[in-house]
């Protein structure tokens, strides 16, 4: 388990993190997402120990990761720009990888390399970015680390290889101890994959819950009242978060129980009401916008 | 549990990622060591067997000396190379520190910081260390093998060169390294790696060139304080330590290469390599990654450099400019004010380029206005300081009550008793007490009048003084005396017989550091050689018997006298001669006047005869002169400058029958004194050199003469 309690990180003038405190347990895939300039970078990177918290800690499985070498040894950190030795080819890149992992599979590396289509006799530098975030990934799950931290690793892959990365990720965590932490600006592709989301704004947690407990504590309605005193009665009673109407339509995304949220939209004998699905993408939207970052003040 | 990194395989990994630097490094290391080694023994062997050297003994000579030259410590070429290696290498072994990719990539591994120092440090020393030592390999044992100068005497001199550059390497380097850790960009950390490796000479060389320019009576004391500005850099510290690695004598078998062993510089190199390499390693272990980019690792440190580059930078322009536009800042006001603002205006131009060199960012030398007004407060202190005198440097002048003694030398010591070509300020005797020496209260009185400091006038002779306080301190001044009060005053110095001693030169010559004397102005019958090589009892009985005939007379006999020939005196004196610092190596000339009986005396027993000139000579006119005449009055040469009308002719000749075939033919003049006609003149050299004569020629034929058989230079038509 990975457990950061309280970390605050700050550069020069600029207050990244905030007094977060996140839990990544094992067993689950974790998402990490969060508005540009959130600190989800920064977050990795005090995990993996390249930064130290100016408060707080990081514990990774009980033990202080920052200058230990113990505690690093489980963790392979995939950033979003990754470094390759000028004139590196795959090849150079995995005997660089043996030394630095000792776990590090040879021979699976290969494999996947071939599976992939790509040469590993021909100069990284060479690469198009999907391809160097291609073999970026391969070296990270063949390095065979307990955790696997990937920053915006899925972005800039084709549709086929994140299917591909993310059957790995699951056959991987069904195979032995893998926690691969993951973030990224794509909530969909979150969505499909991870178990376990946290919210990052603006150096904060905005929230952190398994993805199922997120969709089970907020829901989207759509109705149609009969009475406009209904509707603000409605409205008081429910945990709204966000509501909009239109002409007669009111929708309205609240925290609660499907159940319980619908059994207080009934009481109002609405003419038309119902629950519909709600995207990871429209809870972030709904959530930050609580929190002030309004993405249509941007626009406009 | 996982098994961790290797250290030894991520040493290979990451000198495989820099195969760069060792092939560059041994590329250049081939120019320098084996193929000039080679090429010279090639040549010396050539010489050899083509018999143009005489002995076998001297071709071992010159193969030893070609090793100590090439391989040894007397590659100076090399030093520059090891500055250059060793900023090389440290930016090799620190450059992911520059990069924020390859910091996350580093920073993420199962490496503690502290093993990741010592990695990234020997990652660096040995991408320079192990081409050199292949160069080294290459050159001695092969190619020395094959020509034959590998022996005990050889190998100990590489092994001295082989040990001297890699401690000199590692200090620099040791330096370099603190530079990067203290960088976060590639530019910034070669800068900040010459800005440590030369500040402190740098900054030692400004002071000493404003306090030589703004105190009149600045005295400059070598030794120590010389050697202070050396100690202050390790490339400095390294000069002075391979310099002084040098064989004394080169005899067989390792130890008895006779080396001079500067220790305190080797010991002073082994420091810095320490102290650079474990500070550098405590602020490895702390700098935050997020550096990496950044100019600096802290504000602070950009603070810091700023100040202490933009205070010596302001001073240096404010010098600079004020020798552009010709102020003269020593004596005016006006001047001084001037290059005050200057400074200011350089510190300020300086801070610019600073902040430009870290942020791209000119305005923020108004936004960062602290450290630019230090900076600029701080060049304007520095320029005021000296050109105020705020501790009263030059306005120091003893009481005569609280001197205990005090010692008087001129830098030019020309009088008539003789002269020294530089005077050795490190060896300064107190001659004069205050307590029982009759000449101190004039040379008091004497230095009292002329204390004042520099004006526009040129007021004469450099005159080094030596206070001895009765407090026990010692204060050096020097004084701008004119030569006419010097000379007055030495002549006054020289009338009490028992003070002569203290006066003359030639009185503080030791005997044991004579090495040669070479004697002129009379002919060496006997011997054919004017060259006296002294040693033990010869020299002691010399300096004995000089002293004994120079101390006789006053300065004012002497100059009345005219003197029969010089004595040129070479002494031995390895650590003046070392040390090259201000303190040097003493060459002297001592007249010989027909009063130095003893004197005379002894060159006879050693068979060169004196000539005694007859004063009645000289005056005899020219036209009656023969060649014992010139051999007497030691006529030098004729010469010939210029002409008075059409075309200019030169010549010179020292042969005697030419020189009487002219003298035949020509008129003695009063000199100076040019006729409207057309006439030649010439210049009669006689008396060492120490007096000439302008005659003219008479006859239009002799003219021609000269020309024809004496002008072989040109004969230029106006």
């Amino acid at each position: 388990m990975i457990e950061i309690k309280n970390v605050s990180k700050s550069f020069r003038d600029v207050d990244a993190l905030h007094q977060i405190s996140v839990e990544i347990k094992e067993g689950e895939i974790f998402g990490l997402v969060g508005t540009n300039g959130a600190g989800k970078s920064t977050l990795l990177r005090l995990i993996t120990g390249v930064l130290q918290a100016d408060q707080g800690e990081v514990l990774v499985d009980g033990e202080p990761v920052y200058d230990n070498e113990t505690g690093k040894q489980k963790i392979c950190f995939l950033p979003d720009s990754a470094y390759f030795p000028v004139n590196a080819t795959a090849k150079t890149m995995m005997e660089d990888y043996r030394v630095v992992y000792p776990e590090f599979l040879s021979d699976r590396c290969q494999k996947m390399l071939e599976g992939l289509g790509l040469d590993p006799n021909r100069r990284i530098r060479g690469y198009s970015k999907g391809m160097k975030k291609q073999l970026s990934v391969i070296l990270g799950i063949c390095a065979q680390t307990k955790y696997l931290l990937c920053d915006e690793t899925f972005d800039g892959l084709d549709p086929v290889i994140r299917q591909t990365v993310k059957s790995i990720f699951a056959t991987e965590m069904l195979d032995r101890d893998f926690v691969p932490v993951i973030a990224s600006h794509n909530l969909r592709e979150l969505e499909d994959i991870c178990d376990h989301v946290g919210l990052l704004h603006k150096g904060g947690i905005l929230l952190s819950e398994s993805l199922d407990d997120m969709k089970y504590s907020i829901h989207k309605v759509q109705m149609v009242l009969r009475k406009p005193e209904d509707e603000e009665q409605l409205l008081a009673e429910l945990d709204t978060a966000w509501k909009e109407k239109r002409g007669s339509i009111l929708t309205v995304i609240a925290r609660g129980e499907e159940k319980e949220i619908m059994d207080k939209v009934q009481r109002k004998d609405p003419l038309f009401a119902e629950s519909l699905p709600l995207s990871l993408e429209e809870i972030f939207v709904t959530e930050t916008e609580v929190a002030g970052y309004d993405v249509r003040n941007i626009i406009e | 549990m996982m098994s961790g990194i290797s250290s030894n395989k991520f040493l290979k990994m990451e000198m495989r990622q820099s195969r760069w630097l060792p092939a560059l490094i041994m590329a250049a290391g081939i120019f320098l060591y084996p193929i000039p080694y080679l090429m010279q023994l090639t040549q010396s062997s050539e010489q050899y067997r083509s018999g143009r050297l005489s002995a076998a003994a001297e071709y071992v000579r010159i193969k030893t000396t070609t090793t100590y030259a090439v391989l040894g410590a007397g590659n100076f070429i090399a030093l520059a190379a090891v500055a250059a290696a060793a900023v090389l290498a440290a930016a090799v072994g620190f450059s992911y520190l520059t990069s924020r990719e390859r910091t996350d990539f580093y920073h993420s591994l199962a490496i503690g910081r502290r093993r990741l120092f010592r990695l990234a440090y020997a990652h660096g020393w040995l991408s320079a260390v192990v081409p050199y030592l292949c160069c080294m390999l290459l050159a001695y044992p092969l190619i020395g093998g094959l020509l034959g100068t590998v022996t005990w005497e050889n190998t100990g001199v590489v092994l001295t060169g082989i040990g001297s550059s890699l401690l000199a390497f590692t200090a620099v380097y040791s330096v370099c390294v603190l530079a990067f850790c203290l960088c976060g960009r590639i530019l910034t950390g070669i800068l900040l790696s010459g800005m440590l490796l030369g500040y402190g000479p740098i900054c030692y060389y400004l002071i000493y060139v404003l306090a030589q320019q703004s105190f009149q009576t600045y005295f400059y004391r070598p030794g120590v304080w010389g050697r202070l500005g050396l100690y202050l850099s390790p490339v400095t510290a390294e000069y002075f330590f391979i310099n002084g690695l040098r064989p004394g004598s080169i005899r067989s078998g390792i130890a008895d290469t006779v080396f001079e062993s500067p220790l305190a510089a080797a010991v002073l190199l082994l420091l810095y390599a320490a102290a650079a390499g474990l500070l550098a390693g405590r602020l490895f272990v702390q700098r935050k990654s997020e550096t990496a980019g950044e100019a600096l690792i802290s504000r602070r440190a950009e603070t810091w450099i700023k100040v202490l580059v933009a205070i010596p930078g302001g001073a240096f322009w404010g010098l600079f400019l004020g020798e552009i536009f010709n102020v003269n800042w020593s004596g005016h006001l006006s001047g001084k004010l001037f290059c005050i603002g200057f400074a200011v205006l350089g510190a300020f131009l300086v801070g610019g380029i600073i902040e430009f060199i870290f942020t791209a960012d000119l305005k923020n030398i108004f936004r960062h206005w602290r450290s630019a007004g230090i900076g600029i407060a701080g060049a304007a202190v520095i320029l005021s300081f000296f050109a105020f005198d705020w501790i009263g440097y030059d306005r120091y002048f003893p009481k005569q009550n609280e001197l205990q003694g005090m010692a008087v030398a001129a830098a030019d010591s020309t009088t008539a008793a003789g002269y020294f070509y530089i005077y050795d300020t490190n060896a300064v005797v107190e001659v004069l007490r205050s307590d029982c020496d009759e000449n101190f209260a004039r040379s008091y009185a004497m230095l009292e009048q002329y204390r004042e400091g520099r004006t526009d006038e040129q007021k004469g002779i450099t005159v080094h003084v030596l206070y001895r306080l009765r407090s026990g301190k010692e204060k050096y001044r020097s004084y701008s005396i004119p030569a006419d009060a010097w000379h007055a005053y030495l002549l006054k110095q020289t009338e009490n017989p028992a003070e002569r001693e203290k006066v003359y030169k030639c009185s503080r010559i030791r005997s044991e550091e004579l090495e040669e004397v070479s004697v002129s102005g009379w002919e060496l019958l006997s011997t054919g050689n004017d060259t006296l090589s002294l040693s033990g009892k010869d020299a002691e009985e010399l300096v004995r018997v000089l002293n004994k005939d120079v101390q006789r007379y006053s300065l004012a006999e002497l100059q009345d006298m005219k003197p029969v020939g010089t004595l040129r005196f070479s002494l031995r004196n390895e650590e003046y001669a070392a040390r090259r610092d201000g303190a040097f190596y003493e060459v002297g000339t001592i007249y010989v006047y027909p009063g130095y009986t003893e004197t005379i005396r002894w060159f006879t027993g050693k068979g060169i005869d004196v000539i005694v000139l007859d004063e009645a000579v000289e005056t005899l006119p020219i036209k009656e002169w023969n060649k014992d005449m010139l051999v007497s009055m030691g006529v030098e040469s004729l010469e010939m400058y210029s002409g008075t009308a059409n075309g200019v002719f030169s010549f010179s000749t020292s042969g005697k029958d030419e020189i009487l075939q002219v003298l035949q033919n020509v008129e003695q003049v009063q000199e100076g004194v040019y006729s409207d006609e057309e006439t030649y003149y010439l210049y009669l050299n006689y008396g060492m050199n120490t007096k000439s004569a302008m005659v003219r020629v008479l006859d239009a034929e002799v003219l021609k003469m000269i020309n024809e058989k004496y002008n072989g230079a040109s004969a230029t038509g106006e």
